[in-house]
């Protein structure tokens, strides 16, 4: 045999594996370009979507994996914490693996979720999980096609999914910030921070970094496609 | 080799959707066809297969030669590309992955049309759509394609000193960020911790590359040609910015047509190759001219085979290459290119785009394959 004995996906697709119904069939409710809401976690998500009780859980495990791929890696746990806060930050060795994410090891489990005590394998350290974005998008590239996204708090109580702003905590309670912009329910594509074409000098994201330009690349793929 | 007709699975369209195809139909029109597929014989698999390894393997070979002659003027890279180029070669970055167009008519040996080096696409669709398709229609049938498992594989051997690896591509193309989704998706599943962005949010504060988030950029996989990246402001940062690109620089020796004659030169009359030069009128008999920076079939044009062909488009300030021209065999009016895949310089795969033309452009069709 020469073929692929058999495929999985875990970025692309519905529920990150082939066959499996999708996300794309999300029923939130409202009629907007991108519709998108927060979850502590699957057991929240099937108090506001019982009859979605099974997807809320899928949604779960996918925003772990996204989580452990790709959360902001920090070199030492200080500079974790000037963003995130000290007792967000946790190494990144205590994340579960993905197969551990895809054999249905809970989100909750405190043995990293809390994550202080066990040795750790890895020098990098990660902010703790605080949700998952799920929806879908009806506008643009990837429509249909969002990914439950994990979402970070910061040290003044911003919770991103991505780069989206997605709500803000004020004295103890979770304010949600609508999602704006047509792309901007699938955070990592969204411009709402304005770094595309121009240099930023200071963001609130970015207060310890001086300067940084942007738009140093792609210029030319503006013009053509980059694919042969 | 045989193409078939075959009905279209009703569901075709929510299929492509479920497995996240995002331009199984660009503006309008289907790109990928099923209403046909092309059947092989084992033979014939092990023919393309050998091909496909004997050319990587020719194209090493150059690349070493290239390098070790400083032969950089002849392929026209550009002055400030060479020591990335010499750097990436000597450090032994890795490559991931390439497509061979070859002309094949399941007669002859496969020959090569180009070599698309940098940023090959089309890989989506060969590795998990077409297997997707064969899963449902022709279960107990093979299908040349371990793509899928194969970059997965490669993507865990690959020994990236790097907390993340970053992706990137084009803004505004469905079809450069599906391909790099893809990439993305089987790193993730190696084990390596991944990131997306768009090349122009790569940021640059004067010591580093920074991400979105202002993390260090260390490894980036760009589905972004070279040739495009070395003209852009940014370039000047590529050598002390300490960031490992995937594909390495030294593939920017391969993406570019001038390595055919280069070929032809070190490898006269391999079976494999065909006579390509520098110069028009070499081959004596029909010519094809390609732009040596070019893509998608753009700015070609066809001489002395009873009949002019040509193509318009924005390449070929860098000059051309003359290869002899052999019309692509037909297969019910239809003309098949085969794009057969290396993956960390290990044959794995195809992918057959076909047009109604001789000239395959980026509006063909993307055909599905198996084999008995």
């Amino acid at each position: 045999m020469r073929r692929s004995r058999n495929i999985n996906l875990v970025l692309l697709g519905s529920a990150g594996v082939l066959g499996v119904a999708g996300l794309a069939a999300w029923g939130l409710s409202g009629s907007s370009t991108s519709e998108a809401q927060l979850f502590k976690d699957a057991e929240e998500c099937a108090s506001v979507l019982p009859q979605e009780a099974q997807r809320c859980q899928e949604a779960q495990r996918a925003a772990v994996a996204a989580h452990r791929t790709s959360a902001p890696a920090f070199a030492s746990l200080e500079s974790c914490a000037v963003r995130y806060g000290r007792d967000n930050c946790q190494p990144l060795g205590q994340t579960p693996s993905i197969d551990q994410v895809q054999a249905g090891e809970s989100a909750q489990n405190p043995a990293w979720a809390q994550g202080r005590t066990a040795s750790s394998s890895s020098s990098w350290f990660i902010p703790a999980m605080l949700g998952y974005m799920v929806g879908r998008s009806t506008a643009g590239m990837g429509a249909g096609l969002m990914q439950p996204r994990p979402v970070y708090r910061d040290n003044v109580g911003q919770a991103f999914s991505g780069l989206a702003p997605v709500g803000r905590f004020r004295g103890g309670r979770f304010e949600e910030q609508p999602v704006a912009g047509t792309s901007s329910s699938s955070g990592f594509r969204s411009s709402s921070w304005g770094w595309g074409g121009r240099s930023s000098t200071s963001s609130p994201r970015t207060a310890s970094t001086p300067s940084v330009s942007r738009s140093g690349f792609g210029s030319t793929g503006a013009r053509m496609s980059a694919g042969s | 080799m045989e193409r078939i007709t075959l009905e279209p699975r009703a569901d075709w369209r929510r299929r492509a959707e479920e497995i996240g195809f995002v331009f199984a139909e660009v503006d309008g029109e289907v790109y990928w066809d099923e209403t046909a597929c092309y059947r092989f014989t084992a033979q014939e698999i092990d023919a393309l297969e050998e091909a496909t390894g004997e050319l990587e393997q020719l194209c090493l070979r150059a690349v070493d030669m290239i390098i070790s002659q400083r032969a950089y003027d002849r392929l026209h890279i550009p002055p400030a590309a060479v020591p990335l180029i010499e750097a990436s070669w000597r450090s032994g970055h890795r490559n991931m992955y390439g497509r061979f167009d070859l002309r094949y008519d399941g007669q002859g040996p496969p020959k090569l049309l180009e070599y698309n080096a940098d940023t090959p696409t089309a890989l989506f669709e060969a590795s998990v759509v077409q297997w997707e398709w064969l899963e449902t229609l022709f279960p107990e049938a093979d299908q040349y394609n371990s793509i899928h498992e194969k970059l997965i594989e490669a993507w865990s051997r690959y020994g990236l000193r790097a907390p993340m690896l970053h992706f990137a591509c084009a803004r505004d193309s469905a079809e450069d960020w599906n391909t790099t989704e893809y990439m993305r998706d089987t790193a993730t599943q190696a084990g390596l911790r991944t990131s997306f962005l768009y090349m122009d949010e790569i940021g640059w504060d004067g010591r580093q590359f920074l991400d979105l988030e202002n993390n260090r950029i260390q490894a980036l996989f760009k589905l972004y040609p070279w040739e495009w990246m070395m003209q852009e402001e940014f370039a000047q940062h590529l050598p002390q910015a300490g960031i490992h690109v995937v594909e390495p620089a030294w593939k920017m020796l391969l993406s570019t047509k001038a390595v055919l004659p280069i070929l032809w030169e070190m490898f006269p009359d391999h079976p494999n190759l065909l006579p390509a030069f520098f110069e028009r009128g070499r081959t004596g008999g029909p010519e094809i001219e390609k732009p040596i920076l070019g893509r998608e079939g753009a700015n070609i044009s066809v001489r002395g085979a009873g009949g002019a062909l040509s193509t318009d488009g924005p390449y070929g300030a860098e000059g051309f290459v003359s290869q002899s021209y052999q019309e692509l065999p037909q297969f019910g009016g239809r003309y098949p290119v085969l794009g057969s895949w290396v993956v960390a310089s290990q044959p794995c795969g195809m992918g057959i785009r076909e047009d109604d033309g001789p000239i395959t452009r980026n509006t063909s069709r993307f055909v599905p394959h198996y084999f008995e």
